[in-house]
């Protein structure tokens, strides 16, 4: 039998392909566009007439539209008028948004976008689609939840922001999350504090090695903690802190702390103009309180 | 228009024991949280507290930490044997806050320093009420 000699198959490409490629994206490049933008973007107008109401199986448009309905009427959360959410395939996309349309430094946007499914900027929301399309209806819910939050909380500052306050963003975002979550009728506001708080109990870090409230406070070790300690004791911290909080002072007040930021850049001096308790004794209590969860 | 008359009849009052050394204070909180639609009960010692403790079960308990005789935290240590589900506000005017810290870490439902707005209390009792609830 003869051996079959196997010839290379001609390439169904013209020979210079990769020579048209090169000039398309130059021209895209040319004309200010990132050759990776989004794959898909929405536009949410913040109306009062905004249906709250969803379908059986919303699609994330609609999820996104109920979501900042019940944020603005029923949570007293304010919105612009109108707030653009980007999708992208994966983490290198996601960053490049986050440098050409968010206009954020490289470093940052690649320490903002590394691990995240979803990133809050001052032009709009970023997500990674291929998280999304692996989450079920309530994480993608809570992950928009979460993210309209800070948009919310920006447009309460007036896009003022301040140094300090990293855990009480994060865990208001995470309050706001689950009480969405209730209100949508997916899951219940005490069942979403009952897991978190047994998460936090189950965390593989012990309680008292916990970071504070303190060393939760600016973004730098807020990131670093997340990364080291995990979720439970970053997150799953600062949603009990707010939780705690609001049963303390009521939601109104952790509200009006973020319009302080239009007028006041020290966080601690404005904590003490609505809070009873001053920023110190609130930290210390609620680290004792965390502790007692042993 | 509904007879008040006949809801109020239903009406539970809720208890609050408020302990604390100085009569205008027990007497401001007193008339202040009567305001409010609670029953209040007044001690000014830890002696006081623990009798009353017994006799009128409170629903939530106003504890100054700095009370003549028995200390506060040792009240405290007395609600949480007696009554454990009771929940506990601490009332402190002192600057260091261990002893508040203490009580906090003993259960305390929470730690309020001193000089305080009364609507800030306000909240604190509707809210440990609730969360007893």
């Amino acid at each position: 039998m003869q051996p079959t000699r196997v010839r290379p198959a001609r390439s169904r490409h013209p020979r210079h392909w990769w020579l048209i490629v090169l000039a398309a994206t130059a021209l895209a490049l040319a004309s200010g566009e990132s050759p990776a933008g989004p794959y898909r973007e929405y536009e949410i107008r913040v109306t009062a007439d905004m249906p709250a109401a969803l379908a059986r199986n919303p699609t994330d448009s609609d999820l996104i539209h109920a979501i900042a309905s019940l944020m603005t009427t029923r949570l007293e959360l304010p919105l612009p008028p109108s707030v653009r959410a980007y999708v992208y395939v994966n983490e290198a996309t996601l960053v490049d948004g986050l440098i050409t349309l968010a206009g954020e430094k490289s470093e940052d946007a690649w320490d903002r976008g590394r691990f995240a499914a979803g990133v809050a900027t001052r032009v709009g929301i970023f997500f990674r689609g291929d998280y999304l399309a692996q989450m079920h209806l309530l994480a993608r819910a809570g992950l928009f939840a979460h993210e309209l939050t800070h948009v919310s909380q920006r447009t309460l500052a007036k896009n003022r922001r301040v140094r300090g306050d990293q855990w009480l963003r994060e865990g208001h975002a995470d309050w706001v999350k689950f009480r969405v979550l209730d209100l949508l009728g997916f899951r219940r506001f005490s069942e979403s504090r009952d897991e978190v708080m047994r998460a936090v109990l189950r965390s593989t870090t012990p309680l008292h090695l916990f970071p504070s409230l303190d060393t939760l406070a600016s973004n730098t070790s807020w990131t670093a903690s997340m990364n080291r300690l995990g979720a439970p004791a970053t997150y799953g911290q600062a949603f009990l802190a707010v939780d705690w909080l609001v049963e303390r002072h009521g939601d109104d007040k952790v509200r009006e702390i973020f319009t302080r930021h239009q007028a006041d850049g020290d966080f601690q001096a404005q904590w003490a103009k609505v809070f009873s308790i001053s920023y110190r004794e609130f930290v210390e209590e609620f680290r004792a309180r965390l502790e007692l969860m042993r | 228009m509904p007879a008040l008359g006949m809801w109020s009849t239903q009406t539970i009052l809720r208890t609050v024991l408020v302990v604390h050394d100085e009569p205008q204070t027990r007497s401001l909180l007193s008339e202040l949280l009567t305001r409010c639609d609670y029953e209040v009960v007044t001690a000014a010692n830890g002696a006081e507290a623990v009798a009353a403790l017994r006799e009128t079960p409170p629903d939530v308990v106003l504890l100054d930490l700095t009370i003549p005789g028995m200390s506060g935290l040792e009240v405290m240590e007395r609600i949480q044997a007696a009554r454990p589900s009771t929940p506990v506000i601490v009332l402190s005017g002192s600057p260091d806050d261990s002893a508040a810290l203490g009580a906090v870490r003993m259960g305390a439902y929470a730690y309020l320093p001193k000089p305080f707005e009364f609507e800030h209390l306000q909240r604190l009792v509707a809210s440990a009420l609730a969360a007893r609830s």
